[in-house]
């Protein structure tokens, strides 16, 4: 079974009981976006996040890619702090390394740092493995 | 692991960054992916990741979803 393997990626972070600086480690994901034949230029590192429900990115990525946000199905997310986002669902197809994929994504204007989530993400693999002492994230398909 | 210096990190919280492929370096930032896009571009970089830069002094906890 194909293995994706991806270093967590390290970054600042400031104690907020001492004060000091240094480096929290996330398991961001490389992704590029695709819109029909539209392709973002760039990968731009999603954080894989098993809580969330749903792939959920900035609205000017996708349309960055040429979507109409606002042409797509409106919908609600909910979490920290009880609030409200809205966001709009697009199918669009996500390129991990050769690796790709059509999907679901939400897009918000209310949301900046893009989710990659369980039923927009995570199923279309085999499986997913945290490895948190080596800071390591493997994707099988 | 490679890692991008610190005190470089802290100067662009809250902003988005460009990463060298070899993740030590940041090659621009600025307020918006389109931004940044341009920027590569003008510097004609060919390989790079593009990434948010959250606020330091704050957990991050994403937002669930339904």
């Amino acid at each position: 079974m194909p293995v994706i393997k991806f270093s967590y990626t390290p970054e600042v972070f400031i104690n907020q009981e001492t004060g000091k600086v240094n480096y929290i480690y996330r398991p961001l994901i490389p992704t590029r976006l695709c819109n029909k034949h539209i392709f973002s230029k760039f990968p731009v590192n999603c954080l894989l996040d098993s809580g969330a429900d749903k792939n959920l990115f900035p609205a000017e990525w996708g349309e960055m890619v040429r979507l109409k946000i606002k042409s797509g199905k409106e919908v609600t997310h909910y979490g920290i702090g009880k609030k409200d986002i809205k966001a709009y669902r697009h199918k669009v197809k996500l390129y991990i390394g050769v690796y790709h994929f059509e999907t679901e994504a939400d897009f918000s204007y209310e949301q900046q740092f893009p989710l990659l989530g369980r039923e927009g993400f995570f199923k279309y693999f085999e499986r997913i493995t945290f490895r948190e002492k080596d800071h390591i994230v493997t994707l099988e398909y | 692991m490679n890692k991008i210096d610190s005190k470089n990190l802290l100067k662009n919280q809250n902003k988005w960054i460009a990463i060298s492929s070899n993740k030590k370096a940041i090659l621009t930032s600025g307020k918006s992916i389109k931004e940044i896009e341009n920027k590569l571009t003008k510097l004609r970089v060919k390989d790079a990741i593009i990434s948010f830069v959250p606020p330091a002094n704050k957990y991050l906890s994403p937002l669930l979803c339904l």
